[in-house]
Order: C-alpha cells, then structure tokens, then sequence
C-alpha cells in the first residue's frame, strides 16, 4: 500500500507536467525553397479570362445625356472654323436696385460700360491675328436650356441660322494669344442697360469671332459698368458676372447611336448593368479568388472634327444604386468613386482600349453578395469639354464589343487524404 | 505592394494561361509530404542512442514501446523527449534544406506493485512541411507579374496512450489503448508584387483546408525477463479505421485501415557494464492501399545498440551508447518502399542517485534513394529526454 500512497502523490504533479507537455507539443518547419516547377504541394492555377459580353444575356449597355448642358459649363465658346461654327450667347438681368452701404436704391443713369471677357488661352486656337470679336444684340429671345444654332428655342427657328443678330454693341480685336479682352461698346451705355433691365436682359447679346479662322473658348463675360443712384450724384461701380450663358454649335453635338459615350455637351454618361456569370471559359467563378477584373471598353475612331477630345478626359467610375434602365427620376450613384479613367484622345485614337476596374464588384458577386453589377462612367467634372469619345456596345461588331476580363484563382482541390 | 526579385528566365511561365500545378514532383517532396507522413518513433534519447530499440530495454524507457514493458520502472517517474532534425533534401540539380523540431513522447509512469500504470502522448506522423518560391505570372496580353508562393502543411497524427501492465512472476503483461488525433492544415498563399511592365495589380490568392484524424489502436504486449540480465519482449497492436474528416463541403469524410504490428526486441546485459538490445517489428500497411499520391507498403525495421556503463562524470553515471537501425517507410511514390537507415550514438547523464536522468541520442542517416526512388532525404538528429524518477 506504501507504493500505491505513493503513486498517488506524485499523480498530480505528473498530470499537471504531462498537460503542460501536451499544450507545447507540436513541430516547427523551416521552409524549403524549391523552384516553382517541382514545389511540392498543392496549389491552384491563377487564369487569365476573358468574356465577349454577348455571351452575357443579362448584360445591358447605354449612353445616357443630358445630364449637364452647355449652360452648366465652366467654359463658352466663339468659332469661326471649317469644323466648327460656334457663339457665346448670353442675357444680362441688370438688377433694378443697387445695394449700398447705406441703402439700396434705383439706378437712375448707366455709364462708363465696359465688357470684360476673360479668355483660356491654352484651350484657344488662332489661324492669324488680328480676331475681332463682337458683342451683338439679339432681336429674338431665346431658351437658354434649348436653344441651338438653328432653333432660339423648340419649334421657334431662328430667321438666321446662328442667332438673329441686331444691333453691334461693341467689339474688340484680339491681337495675341491672350487671356482677357475689354469690349467698350459702341452703344449707349444707359439705354442698353435700361433696356435689359426693363426686360430681364431682353433677347440678350451673341458674341461672335470675325476674321482669320479661330476658336476661341471663353471663361467669363463680366459687364462693368457705373451707376448713378437715384438721389445721388456720385456714381457706383459695377461688376456683373453674366450666369445665365450658354453656345451654340454648327454643327451641333452628333446624336448619340449605339456606340456608348463619355463626354460632350449635353454631357454623355454610359451605364451599363450586367449578371456575373456562372463561368468564363469554362473555368467556374464560384468559390474562386478574384485576383483582378476589369471591363474593357474598345474605342470607336475620334469623332466628327470638333467634338474629339482634344485633351486627356478624367472620367470616373460609379456604382448605380438603382436600375438604370429603367424610367423614372435619375438613377442614384454610389457615394465613392469606384476609380478613374484617363480617356487620352492619342491612346484612343490608337484604338488602345480603357479598362474598369471590377474585382470588387466581381469578387463581391462570386462571394455571395448580388451578383447584379450597375456601372456607369460620367466626366469628372461634368461639362468639361466640348469633345467625347465612343466606346463599342454590345451592339457592336466582336472587335468594338466590350469584354469582361477577369484573372482568378479557382479554389485549390485539396486532397483528402492528403 | 511589395517588390519581389524577378524569377529567372527559365522559370518565366509563357501561354495564355498559367498553370502552378498541384502535382508533388519528386525529387524536391519531403517526406513528410508523402502519404499520412513520415512515422515518428516516440522513442526517448536512449532508445534512440541504441538503433530505436526501446522495446525490451533493461532499466526501463519512457518510449511508446511495449505495454508490458512498464513493469521494468520500479518508482513512478516523467520522462519528456524533444526531437530535432536537420534534413538535406537532394534535387536533380540542387539540394534543399530544411528542418523540423518535434516532441516524441511524453510519459508518466506509475507502478503499484505489480502493477504499473502510464499516460502518454507521443507522435504518430509527421506531416510538416512549407515550401516557398518566387515565380512571375504570365498574362494573356503579355504583361507579367511577380508573385512570391507559399505551400504548407501543419500538422501530423499523435497518440494520446494509456497502458497498464502488471508482473507475473518474470512474465509481464501489458496492454495499452491510444486514441491517434491530430489535424493537418493546408495552405497556399500566392502574394503578387507590382508589374514591371503594364500588367494589373493582382489581389493576393489563397486557400486552406484543414483534416482532422481519429482513431483508436489497441496494443497488448508480453515481456520476460530472464534473471536480470535478459529482458524479452514483443507487441502487437491492431489499429482501427483512421477517420479523416476534412472542414470542407467539398470533400468528404473518409478513412483508411491501420495496420497490424508486430515488434520484439531484447536487451542483455553482456558485462556489468555492457548492455546489448536489439529491436525489430513488421507493419502491414500496404492495406491502406493508395493514400494521394502515394503508395502503401508493408515495411519492416530493425535496429541494435550497446550500452556502455562506467564512466563518470560531475557525480553521475555517463553511459555511452551506439547503435544502427534499418527501417522502411510505410508511404512512398513508386513502387517499392522508402529505406531509411542511420548510425546512432549518444550518453546519457544520470544524476541525484539516478532519480534524474538526461538523454541525448544522435543519429545520422538518410532515407529513400535518388537513383531509384527519385527521392532521397539526408538528417541528421538529435533527441533529448530528461526524466525524473521518484527517490
């Protein structure tokens, strides 16, 4: 019995040992590095596809304008070019009070007018100096949403295609590349404004390019001027920013077919929807590791002489929140940009395609989360050139169509036993 | 993203689409890549200083050897082996080297007279190893992409041991139940770094699965000692199904037969100082029949050694010890079975009146062979065991 007293007093420490043992048992490894062709061991092969989007019944492409106008823009535009006809048109709503220190009180008489048209130089073009531009009354109203080279607003044409022009009020030459102008009209100062100011701006002014061949793109039209208040003799000075503007172009902005278009004014967006497919190439989405997706959109030629871009277009990548295609108030986008896209005029001429970055949306349907992906690209801003580029659509031939491209890696068959 | 040094030319991969295959290619596979892995003898430093002959060992072994054997410890006592290898793995055109630490056994024995009783938790395989290289991804538009790949396994199968033995006069009986548990984790990472030449920016790919084992193995041995300076002893045990359940819906549960077993083996005391034992067992473990890729086999082993008693050293005894085993490797990818063989020697160290013991066992050897088998690993090893006896 000795031994078995013994045996039990030494039980619990060796227990106690033995636990302790257990929970540190286990092997380290020092890594072997083999080259990648006889690495033992089981992996997956990362795969490079690719999808024609015709395959995709569920896939749905368009182009969507109008969502900013030439009125939204930061920029007119003056042209007298082969490829381009095109006038800065615009209504100035003299206010009828002027705001003082002390009091605001009707302006009695105008003077001293002066028109202040700031110019972007590097985005003008000039064939040979001297350009005049001039201001011009218009003896028709026009919409300043609708109006167009041949229509001062839907269904009422103008009598001279470009703007029915009145009486010149001013003009100036443009000697130099330069980035500002000063109209002094010719007319007087307190008749026009007057007359403005009696009718909300009246039918408003054009201002038009004569001369050698130019294209000129405009920043601001500001009217400064004095006036003298009612009661008062000394004079105030003014400045008013012309907001209500807009141009017209000849020809106007091409209409919008199948192809799928980024840019312009009216501003173009392409939207497109589609349903993850189960497979691409045979290989099996489901279960994989998304390494990458993208959606490739192949570049039509430039378009019609003045509307291709002339400069390297941002365009940003949105989420649609909502079905797109479908009528009703516009679509909502996503709160954060998805990313950007550089749509380089020269790349695309080269017929180099853009790519859309998708793995998180793709990865995200492969994954269990909706499979449906909502994509639109619009500028970035908005109404930010004249020029766009077309993409291929669905509709397009095999070469023009876009295509989902997606690099994955197909889940590693283990094997059981190993 | 990080940058990775560019593969070399020849490992470029070209074509449309890149294939990194899953196929162990022999010649770079550990062996404990193969099958359920390599075996681990849960053998202490002595045990293995003698060629891995715990079995029959005069003087006792904290080594899952026989049951019966347990008899041969007269106080209650804790032993505690750790395992280190260095493995040299030679290729066609290179050799690669790795290495793994493991602890074999750990065991606490408690006799009552007669009888004697033990837990222990010892290994059964051995299934690590990882692998990592750099390669660049070729894509289909012609870019290509660094990626830096990392293959594991982590894991292997242990045996948790309870056994009870008890003296009939020189005949000892003893039987032990083990129930193997363990799991093996496998991965792959394959991390891409940033292209060089256009090519997109790659999210990082990877997947796991991860397989537990369980199964139960019953062991019932008999020793006989012949005055004390002979001690005979032999083991058989008989597995059940390991049960292989993996985490995945993908796979299904299954399992495999484990072996019979037989081992004997003997020690006798040549001299007062000069002990010789020699151990030898058979496995049939060919009725596993393919596990993966591999290939099951009945294998056999056997191993010798002496012990030398009489030197001293800082108040306690210093045994030296050499040896010599042979083994075959249950698993392999041809036909026939993996050979390991390997010189042993080491000391022990056994101090405070013998209640404490120290145990290093060296061995240096190799398994497989490159000209026939395709495979062939060099190791050389080293295990510990310190044990603690009840004054």
């Amino acid at each position: 019995m000795p031994a078995a007293i013994s045996g039990v007093r030494v039980a619990g420490p060796i227990v106690s040992a033995l636990a302790a043992a257990a929970l540190i048992l286990g092997c380290t490894e020092h890594p072997l590095a083999p080259p990648s062709e006889s690495a033992p061991g089981v992996s997956s092969e990362t795969r490079d596809v690719s999808l024609d989007v015709i395959e995709l019944s569920t896939w749905r492409d368009t182009t969507f304008t109008g969502f900013s106008l030439p009125t939204d823009a930061s920029f007119t535009i003056v042209a007298e070019v082969p490829t381009l006809r095109a006038r800065t048109l615009g209504r100035l709503n003299v206010p009828d009070t002027v705001k003082t220190f002390a009091d605001t009180l009707r302006a009695e008489s105008y003077d001293s007018l002066l028109v202040r048209v700031t110019l972007d130089a590097t985005r003008s073009e000039y064939t040979d100096f001297p350009v005049t531009v001039r201001l011009v009354s218009l003896t028709r109203a026009f919409s300043l949403d609708s109006v167009s080279w041949t229509e001062a607003r839907p269904g009422v044409p103008w009598a001279t295609p470009g703007g029915d022009l009145g009486p010149v009020i001013g003009s100036a030459d443009i000697a130099e590349a330069t980035d500002s102008l000063v109209i002094e009209p010719s007319v007087s100062a307190d008749s026009l404004l007057k007359a403005w100011r009696a009718e909300d701006g009246g039918n408003g002014f054009a201002l038009l390019v004569e001369g050698p061949e130019a294209r000129i793109q405009i920043r601001a039209v500001r009217f400064a001027y004095s006036a003298t208040l009612e009661g008062r003799t000394t004079p105030v000075a003014q400045t008013q920013l012309v907001q209500d503007r807009t141009f017209t172009t000849d020809p106007p902005l091409p209409a919008t077919g199948t192809a799928l278009r980024v840019g312009g004014l009216p501003s173009s967006r392409l939207y497109l929807e589609f349903l993850t497919p189960d497979t691409i190439e045979g290989v099996p989405l489901a279960g994989a590791t998304i390494n990458y997706a993208e959606l490739v959109l192949r570049p039509l030629g430039p378009p019609p002489g003045p509307f291709a871009l002339e400069r390297t277009l941002t365009a940003r990548q949105l989420s649609l929140l909502a079905d797109p295609f479908e009528f009703g108030p516009k679509t909502p986008v996503g709160a954060a940009p998805l990313s950007f896209a550089s749509l380089d005029p020269d790349s695309l001429s080269a017929g180099k395609p853009i790519r859309l970055n998708v793995t998180t949306q793709i990865s995200a349907a492969v994954h269990g989360s909706s499979g449906r992906i909502r994509l639109g690209l619009r500028p970035e801003p908005d109404a930010q050139t004249l020029g766009f580029w077309e993409f291929g659509s669905a509709e397009d031939v095999a070469a023009l169509r876009p295509r989902i491209r997606i690099i994955l890696t197909p889940p590693a068959q283990f094997e059981s036993p190993p | 993203m990080i940058p990775f040094p560019r593969a070399p030319l020849r490992s470029i991969l070209s074509g449309l689409v890149v294939a990194l295959t899953a196929a162990p290619a022999v010649g770079q596979t550990p062996i404990t890549a193969i099958g359920l892995g390599y075996p681990v003898a849960p053998a202490d430093g002595r045990a293995a200083a003698l060629g891995g002959t715990g079995i029959g060992l005069l003087g006792g072994s904290f080594s899952l050897a026989s049951p019966a054997d347990l008899t041969q410890h007269t106080t209650p006592g804790f032993g505690l082996a750790f395992s280190g290898e260095s493995v040299t793995l030679r290729g066609a055109s290179e050799s690669l080297d790795t290495g793994r630490e493991r602890f074999t056994v750990v065991r606490a024995v408690a006799p009552f007279g007669d009888w004697a009783l033990a837990v222990a938790f010892g290994g059964d395989f051995d299934q690590d190893w990882s692998a990592r290289f750099v390669d660049t991804l070729a894509l289909g538009d012609g870019t290509t992409v660094p990626f830096e790949e990392a293959r594991e396994h982590d894991g292997g199968i242990s045996r948790i041991d309870a056994s009870v033995a008890r003296r009939i006069g020189p005949l000892s009986l003893g039987v032990s139940a083990q129930r193997l548990t363990g799991s093996l984790r496998q991965t792959f990472t394959r991390r891409f770094g940033d292209s060089n030449d256009g090519g997109p920016p790659l999210a990082t790919a990877g997947g796991s699965q991860r397989l537990t084992y369980r199964a139960w193995r019953i062991r019932a041995g008999a020793s006989l000692a012949v005055g004390d300076r002979v001690l005979i002893s032999g083991v058989a045990s008989k597995g059940g199904d390991l049960t292989i359940d993996p985490d995945t819906d993908a796979s299904v549960e299954s399992s495999l037969p484990l072996p019979t077993t037989i081992e004997v083996g003997a020690s006798v005391r040549v001299t007062s100082r000069l002990l010789l034992a020699a151990s030898g067992g058979w496995a049939d473990w060919s009725r596993l029949g393919d596990v993966g890729d591999a290939t099951s086999h009945d294998v056999t082993w056997m191993g010798a050694g002496l012990e030398f008693e009489g030197l001293r050293i800082l108040g306690g005894d210093l045994p030296l010890r050499v040896g010599a085993r042979r083994a075959e490797l249950p698993f392999s990818t041809g036909d026939s079975a993996l050979d390991e063989t390997a010189i042993t020697g080491g000391f022990g160290w056994l101090f405070r009146g013998g209640t404490a013991g120290l145990h290093v066992g060296l061995e240096f050897g190799s398994r497989g062979n490159f000209a026939t088998d395709g495979l062939e690993e060099s190791f050389r090893r080293a295990t510990i065991s310190f044990e603690l006896r009840q004054r």
